[in-house]
């Protein structure tokens, strides 16, 4: 018997290390992507595939249309003034620049052996990610307290009126976010003034939504009444049955909500590309403008993506329990 | 501990507070907008040189693509529109959005073009008193490429490719060799782009293999039915990518293969050494393996002599946003237009991402071109060096010549994705060449109206 | 310690009215028990004393302050509720230290206060637990130690033990009854629980379909009730009902005509018209032999015994209907196929009319009328 059942407990394991496996694996090759040439793509590596070296008589001009490498940066590090002529090779630029060409090599290596995570470096990718957490972090905390306010009125559905206001949120859900954009468009950017500003995206991240409503409305109403009614016989006005009560409890919707919604703000293209200027763009609109119209540099897109997850996944990790416990909310009565 | 969620909050709140629009003007700032992005380092160069001349110009610089597209028209349908963007397709469906240049009297270089400047738009469309784009360049030119090293080795020389005979000799002789070497694997590599298959290819192949441009124009305006096969100028095009692909000259299923990062990536990785493209694929190679021996040949010339060329048209062109035109910048943006599409920068746009100008550039010493595809490719024919002095015929495409007819939002005949189907079951033998061409003569009907 | 006031309270819901009109002291220093069937309103009575349900007529005082539109954290009530409404992330402390810190009390205070009481309710060592690690008993007393902590003038249970087993029930009731002496409060007490309301309250208010049906002591109200619905519900079992076929009421005694023809002399003048005899299981014993006021039953029949310990009730049909009689254990089996005799104690039989009212007896007849308070 004791037997039979290590067998079994081992083809469980067997089984789940499997499925992990296969769950990793895109990860796994992600990683590997974001160190592929862009033109080596049409390859299939298990491994990193050997770096390429700098060709000093490669041209500038190809290099920065197929490499991404920042001409006027590199000017401004060389303290190079005038027009510098894309045709040159990088021996020819040093030769007429007088730059010692093995330190322009050495400047030059890292852009070309690790292309991707350089130029997602280069090109502002701090900034950019400074940006989406600040989007993505205020949308989930306003949005979060917003809906627990929004739940706290319409749960039980006390009034006629409560069932009308959540079903129009829930309506939300049916309407496609294209159909509305260009109408948001004219409120934030022409009657709001938000122009190019972060606080856009935030505003429509938090308005009524559809998951953040139904979350915090059904598990507010599972709170029993006496809750609320104990604070005011204890002398508590309602604000304090909501900031001392209430918003302690939220913690499993709050993360039930968080956990579906902050991929969605993190990973919103769309809003990013509209209201945002290029210097500001958030990580998936950053991404997405790597690509040219002839090209695009698939090693700085997928090292673009790898380096954009990595701060959600340790947001992840930090909170995990509060995840798992969301997961496990109305599986296991807590 | 307790403040810390309080602290993060804040410092969001605070943020996004600083993230609001500052106050109070700026000298000028001028929005410009490219397509290509990969030669977005090349233009901020060029830029840099009109914001050091005027130093109360800021320019602000950003690409928009395939992805960003449809973002990017949203805010202009919403009012965001920026001031000039680069390399625009103007048609009848959207050339309101962008200034009517004709209609300006400040707009200047029209004169210095090589070619009808002022009335290519109307010349495409019919649409009178219109030029909403002012286009400097020759279209990009189309041949085919191959590795002169690797040539070189298989005992083969394009550049003696003398008539069409030549050309199925050669291909012959290259399937051979592709077959003796296991690093190689196609003929004549290919992959699926609608743009490719569906605008250019048809076109130039069928003039390579004996039609004239005229009569690719007499297909697409109605005086010759598709259905037609005696007649139809793209007969012989369809017969022969047929054969091509039954004799294995073509990758397997190639109108799967994804453009670049299957069917470039292949060529650059010398899995193939002979394709037909576009300029660009010079660059991507060659900033891979700067010692690359890229050359390449057009196909040799129709029964006229002629050789393909391509049109120069308002496509490509720069435009104004007409949005822009009130504001008080835009005298501004009408200067820096000016200026991006004058002579001397003209030359500097062109020899820096290589395209041939359709600018008499004589006052400022002519561009000095130094990209492959130019010095082994196109001068050659320019100085009649090869084909015995063939010329090229830059004269309308058969597409762009049935612009004005088209029916507004419709999918032009060939140019979309669902293509790439018709091409499948024409390829592997599900349709005949005469269902093939039935099935475009529909389509034809359902994109143009005669008269 | 406070009085209460009702003034013809009403309350509806909607279009329901579910409380008719109340008129009720509730006095200072005592704890009085609402009792009722579910439905009667008691709940809703003891949650507008507390602010938690708006009067929708009437006026409610206390101690002479008009209080109908005074806020529910103003009214100086606490209560314990059903569920105890402990609050679940707080440790016992915290819920204890709440209506301080709400009232805004300094830290020394409160911490004084919660120790105070924590150890008045044997709590102490608790204080740092979570509720959910708490078994009921001691969630209950962490609930009685959050509404005491502030001193409040009328403390409000509402069915406060019904969540626990039948053993703590018992040990509650007395630690409650014990609390209340101590602090000499004013209590309101809401049950459907009539030995709860036995055994707790210095008064006992009847409730039944949104109106008082008696106020008194809980002995007076098992003893004397004033209608039949208190009669039937105060007391377990339940009084027995015979129905009357006809009364022949006499200066000295009242001859009672049962629904089988039986005969039933009592030695007392009967003032009304008596359609229902009520008397209480251990005021009728059933035996062989007559007693002063019997009635032969022939047949019966033996449904059940109700062993108990120290007494059993047993269920019997007779002829005029069904009977339930206290007996003990140790009573002979009665004899099958002679005839049996149901005995009434004449001083403790109840009428009522056709409404239910009870009907009076005539003067200098009751033995028991010196235990009327």
């Amino acid at each position: 018997m004791e037997r039979k059942k290590r067998l079994k407990n081992l083809s469980i394991a067997a089984i789940l290390a499997f499925y992990c496996a296969i769950s990793l694996v895109p990860f796994y090759f992600l990683v590997i992507r974001s160190f592929t040439p862009t033109l080596k793509s049409g390859e299939f590596y298990f491994w990193i595939p050997e770096r390429p070296e700098v060709q000093m008589n490669a041209r500038l001009g190809n290099l920065a249309s197929v490499n991404n490498i920042d001409i006027t940066k590199l000017k401004k590090d060389f303290g190079l003034k005038g027009y510098i002529d894309p045709r040159l090779t990088l021996q020819q630029l040093a030769e007429r620049q007088g730059i010692d060409a093995g330190e322009l090599e050495e400047y030059l290596r890292p852009f070309i052996q690790y292309n991707g995570i350089f130029v997602v470096l280069s090109n502002g990718f701090l900034k950019s990610l400074w940006g989406t957490i600040v989007v993505a972090g205020s949308s989930v905390a306003i949005g979060g307290f917003l809906g627990i306010m929004t739940g706290t009125a319409l749960a039980g559905f006390r009034r006629p009126w409560h069932l009308f206001v959540y079903n129009s949120y829930l309506l939300n859900m049916i309407v496609p976010p294209m159909m509305v954009i260009l109408p948001q468009y004219f409120i934030v950017t022409q009657f709001l003034g938000l122009q190019d500003s972060y606080f856009a995206i935030v505003l429509l991240h938090i308005k009524g939504g559809a998951l953040s409503t139904m979350v915090f409305t059904t598990y507010i109403a599972a709170i029993p009444k006496s809750l609320r009614e104990s604070v005011a016989m204890d002398g508590g006005k309602h604000y304090h049955y909501f900031w001392y009560i209430l918003l302690p409890l939220m913690g499993t919707p709050f993360a039930i909500f968080a956990s579906i919604m902050m991929p969605l703000f993190w990973n919103d293209l769309l809003l990013g590309l509209l209201f945002l200027s290029p210097e500001k763009y958030t990580l998936p609109a950053f991404v997405a403008t790597l690509g040219g119209a002839y090209g695009r540099n698939f090693e700085a897109v997928f090292s673009g993506v790898l380096m954009s997850l990595i701060p959600i996944l340790v947001v992840y990790f930090i909170f995990q329990k509060l995840f798992i416990r969301s997961a496990m909310a109305g599986a296991v009565k807590g | 501990m307790k403040s810390i969620p309080i602290l993060i909050v804040g410092g969001l709140l605070a943020s996004v507070m600083a993230s609001l629009p500052a106050l109070g003007q700026q000298p000028v700032e001028l929005t410009f907008v490219v397509t290509e992005g990969e030669y977005s380092a090349q233009f901020r160069g060029i830029l840099d040189l009109y914001e050091e001349e005027n130093p109360n110009v800021t320019i602000n610089l950003s690409s928009v693509n395939e992805d960003t597209e449809a973002a990017f028209e949203a805010r202009i349908a919403a009012g965001g529109a920026p001031y000039i963007r680069d390399l625009v397709y103007p048609d009848a469906d959207n050339y309101k959005t962008y200034v009517n240049l004709l209609e300006r009297d400040d707009i200047e270089n029209f004169g210095a073009l090589s070619y009808d400047g002022a009335g290519a738009f109307e010349g495409v469309t019919g649409i009178d008193g219109v030029q909403p784009a002012l286009n400097v360049r020759t279209n990009p030119f189309r041949s085919f490429i191959y590795y002169a090293d690797e040539m070189e080795k298989a005992g083969l020389d394009p550049k003696s490719i003398q008539n069409l005979d030549d050309f199925m000799q050669f291909l012959a002789d290259l399937k051979v060799y592709v077959d003796g070497n296991p690093d190689i694997e196609y003929v004549i590599d290919a992959g699926w782009l609608p743009g490719a298959w569906g605008r250019f290819n048809p076109e130039v192949w069928s003039v390579g293999l004996g039609a004239t441009k005229q009569e690719i124009r007499d297909l697409y305006t109605g005086k010759i039915r598709w259905d037609d096969v005696d007649k139809n100028p793209m007969t012989k095009y369809f017969r022969t990518l047929k054969e091509f692909y039954d004799k294995g000259y073509m990758p397997e299923r190639w109108w799967t293969r994804n453009w670049e990062q299957e069917f470039e990536a292949s060529f650059i990785s010398r899995r193939s050494i002979l394709t037909f493209h576009g300029p660009w694929l010079f660059d991507k190679v060659q900033a891979v393996d700067a010692d690359a021996q890229l050359d390449g040949f057009f196909w040799p010339p129709n029964r006229d002599g002629k050789i393909w060329g391509p049109e120069v048209t308002s496509d490509y062109g720069s435009v104004l946003y007409a949005q822009r035109q009130d504001d008080p910048e835009f005298a501004e943006a009408v200067k820096l237009f000016n200026w991006w599409n004058s002579p001397a920068t003209v030359k500097l746009r062109s020899e820096a991402i290589g395209f041939v100008p359709a600018m008499d550039l004589s006052s400022v010493g002519g561009a000095d071109l130094t990209n492959d595809q130019y010095v082994k490719v196109i001068k050659p024919v320019l100085d009649g060096q090869v084909y015995g002095g063939a010329k090229f015929d830059y004269s309308l495409c058969g597409r762009c010549a049935a612009e004005r007819m088209r029916i507004s939002g419709t999918p032009r005949p060939l140019q979309d994705n669902q293509m790439a189907e018709i091409y499948a079951d024409y390829l592997e033998g599900r349709t005949t060449l005469e269902d093939t061409l039935a099935i475009l003569q529909k389509r034809w009907e359902r994109a143009y109206q005669a008269g | 310690m406070a009085q209460v006031s009702f003034n013809k309270v009403r309350k509806s819901f909607g279009r329901t009215e579910v409380v008719h009109g109340i008129d009720l002291e509730i006095n200072s220093g005592e704890l009085t028990v609402l009792l009722g069937p579910s439905g009667c309103g008691k709940s809703t009575l003891l949650r507008m004393i507390a602010g938690l349900e708006d009067v929708t007529d009437g006026d409610i005082y206390i101690d002479g302050e008009y209080i109908n539109d005074t806020d529910a954290s103003q009214r100086g009530c606490a209560m314990v509720f059903q569920n105890y409404a402990l609050y679940p992330h707080q440790t016992v402390y915290k819920n204890i230290a709440f209506p301080l810190k709400m009232a805004g009390k300094d830290k020394a205070t409160i911490d004084r206060k919660v120790r105070e009481a924590a150890r008045i309710l044997q709590l102490d060592e608790l204080l740092d637990r979570l509720p959910r690690d708490l078994s009921g008993g001691q969630r209950q007393r962490v609930a009685m130690g959050r509404a005491m902590i502030r001193q409040p003038k009328v403390y409000l249970f509402d069915e406060p033990l019904s969540n626990l087993d039948a053993e703590l029930r018992g040990k509650m009731r007395l630690e409650i009854a014990r609390l209340q002496r101590k602090l000499n409060a004013t209590m309101v007490f809401v049950t459907h629980d009539q030995v709860e309301a036995m055994t707790l309250a210095d008064r006992v208010v009847v409730m039944h379909d949104g109106i008082i049906e008696q106020v008194g002591a809980p002995l007076a109200v098992y003893q004397r009730p004033t209608n039949r619905f208190v009669a039937g519900f105060v007391g377990t079992p339940a009084m027995n009902f015979l129905a009357v076929e006809r009364a022949e009421l006499g200066n000295e005694s009242t001859k009672i005509i049962l629904t089988g023809g039986e005969l039933l002399t009592l030695p007392y003048k009967v003032v009304g018209e008596p359609k229902v005899l009520g008397v209480r299981p251990e005021h009728v014993r059933i035996g062989a032999h007559a007693g002063a006021v019997a009635v032969r039953i022939d047949p019966f029949e033996l449904l059940g015994t109700e062993h108990l310990g120290d007494r059993s009730y047993r269920y019997f049909t007779v002829p005029f209907g069904e009977l339930t009689v206290l007996g003990a254990d140790n009573d002979a089996a009665l004899p099958r196929g002679t005839p049996a005799f149901a005995d009434f104690d004449a001083d403790n039989v109840h009428f009522f009319d056709h409404a239910g009212k009870v009907i009076q007896r005539g003067q200098g007849q009751s033995a028991i009328a010196g235990e009327r308070t």
